[in-house]
């Protein structure tokens, strides 16, 4: 492991629990300051509801997303939020854009820079929305943009898939056809998608391996 | 300080402030360490200024997309928590389920007033549900990546398959999510269009690449599709839904 990726471990964690100290500084705050404590029947009633769900996807996405991106990608990524719509496509860009490899240093520090520059932009995006509510609210959150706005992930996905066939179409054809087969055949699967992208990603890994000990990539 | 609750309460916004300026701070010092590394690396500084202007240009219509989702939260649960929970971790499309469904468990309307209690509980609610990634993260983030890496480093060619077999299979279930629908018609088809849209003009781009010799667009190619794709959303969806 190299310094820089040694840094990057050390002080990711570090960070982690830095910002982890603010996140829950809201709900501890929030509740002494106004006396608005929760009762234990009340959070759990509510919790109940939520965190089931999102433990499992939170420890899917985590172990799926990890490798893609690298230790600073992760890092970051996971700290800056807004994943599957946002960071982990926009490293993907930059790693083909770049001509890269991610399970390399140089790919690491291109999905860093690439989602650095992302979260920043998202940051300060957001806050124009609060300072600047008022006249862009009826502008952006007009009904006419809606479908614009609620296709941001089909039309980012659209075109990431053609700058990804040709790397090893052998494999990436059959993965998308199949997939997106199953998908169409039992829609449900979407309200579960990020349980789906393990099993995907682990019949991928296999079918890979398989053709490349036959020699055939 | 007024003690008396507000869903925009001066307080809730300095707490997520805080919260926003740490995360952006953390951004702006991997950002100075990535780019350093980059230029040990061999990346020209030329390069990286275009891959961060690229990046920045993509990210700008998705940011937009969790600004309205900012605003759409707020009517029901003031400012300061949205833009914490969109700015931090979360993700737009949990956060507003995780939301109503906290709500709901109290016999409350997100389109209602809430009580301190009440908001207290929904920001408690949101806050855990997004715990496991905090916890896993520094955990097992340096075993994951180094056993990636390492698969790359026995056998480089490999290696690049197997990485690449995980972006197919990203790239797959997102592409099967957006045409999961398409079946029911109205919205479902809407997007499945507005994924094709998007595919094509990559591939457009691409002959443009080629065969015009604009190399330029080799940055820039995802954001246009992925614009002129969601631009294509509106008349679609006014024809079909």
């Amino acid at each position: 492991m190299s310094d820089y990726t040694r840094n990057i471990h050390r002080s990711g964690r570090r960070w982690f629990v830095f910002v982890y100290f603010f996140i829950y500084l809201f709900p501890v705050v929030t509740s002494a300051y106004f006396d608005a404590w929760p009762t234990w029947k009340q959070f759990f009633a509510a919790a109940i509801g939520v965190v089931p769900i999102y433990w499992a996807v939170g420890i899917v996405e985590a172990f799926s997303y990890m490798p893609m991106l690298g230790p600073g990608g992760s890092y970051l990524g996971f700290i800056t939020g807004n994943m599957s719509n946002m960071k982990v496509p926009v490293a993907l860009n930059a790693i083909d854009s770049a001509g890269v490899q991610q399970n390399t240093e140089e790919g690491d520090v291109i999905s860093t820079i690439a989602i650095a520059v992302s979260s920043l932009v998202t940051l300060a995006i957001i806050i124009v929305f609060i300072v600047l509510m008022v006249p862009l609210t009826p502008v952006f959150a007009s009904e006419a943009l809606q479908p614009a706005f609620g296709n941001v992930v089909p039309a980012l996905f659209g075109g990431l898939m053609v700058a990804f066939l040709s790397r090893t179409p052998k494999v990436a054809v059959p993965v998308i056809l199949i997939t997106a087969a199953l998908f169409i055949a039992v829609p449900a699967l979407k309200s579960v998608y990020p349980i789906v992208l393990p099993i995907v990603a682990a019949a991928a890994i296999w079918y890979s391996r398989m053709l490349y000990k036959k020699g055939k990539i | 300080m007024d003690k008396t609750f507000s869903i925009n309460h001066p307080l809730l916004f300095i707490l997520a402030g805080i919260a926003v300026l740490a995360v952006a701070l953390q951004s702006v010092v991997f950002l100075r360490k990535a780019w350093k590394r980059a230029k040990e690396l061999g990346f020209s500084e030329e390069k990286l200024r275009k891959l961060a202007v690229s990046s920045a240009v993509f990210s700008i219509a998705p940011a937009i997309a969790v600004g309205i989702g900012v605003i759409t939260l707020s009517g029901a649960l003031g400012l300061p928590l949205p833009w914490l929970r969109l700015s931090v971790v979360g993700a737009i499309m949990y956060e507003l389920s995780a939301a109503e469904t906290a709500a709901s468990s109290m016999g409350v309307s997100l389109s209602g007033t809430l009580s301190a209690t009440q908001f207290s509980t929904i920001a408690w609610t949101m806050t855990v549900g997004i715990t496991t990634g905090l916890i896993l993260i520094p955990l097992f983030c340096e075993k994951t990546t180094n056993g990636v890496s390492q698969i790359g480093m026995k056998d480089k060619k490999w290696g690049e398959h197997f990485t690449n077999a995980l972006f197919f299979a990203l790239i797959a279930t997102f592409v099967g999510n957006g045409l999961a629908d398409v079946t029911k018609g109205g919205a479902g088809v809407v997007s499945a269009l507005v994924l094709l849209v998007s595919a094509l003009l990559m591939v457009l781009c691409g002959l443009l690449r080629k065969k015009l010799g604009w190399k330029w667009l080799n940055d820039y190619a995802i954001p246009i599709c992925m614009v002129l794709s969601m631009l294509a959303a509106i008349p679609l969806s006014s024809w079909i839904v």
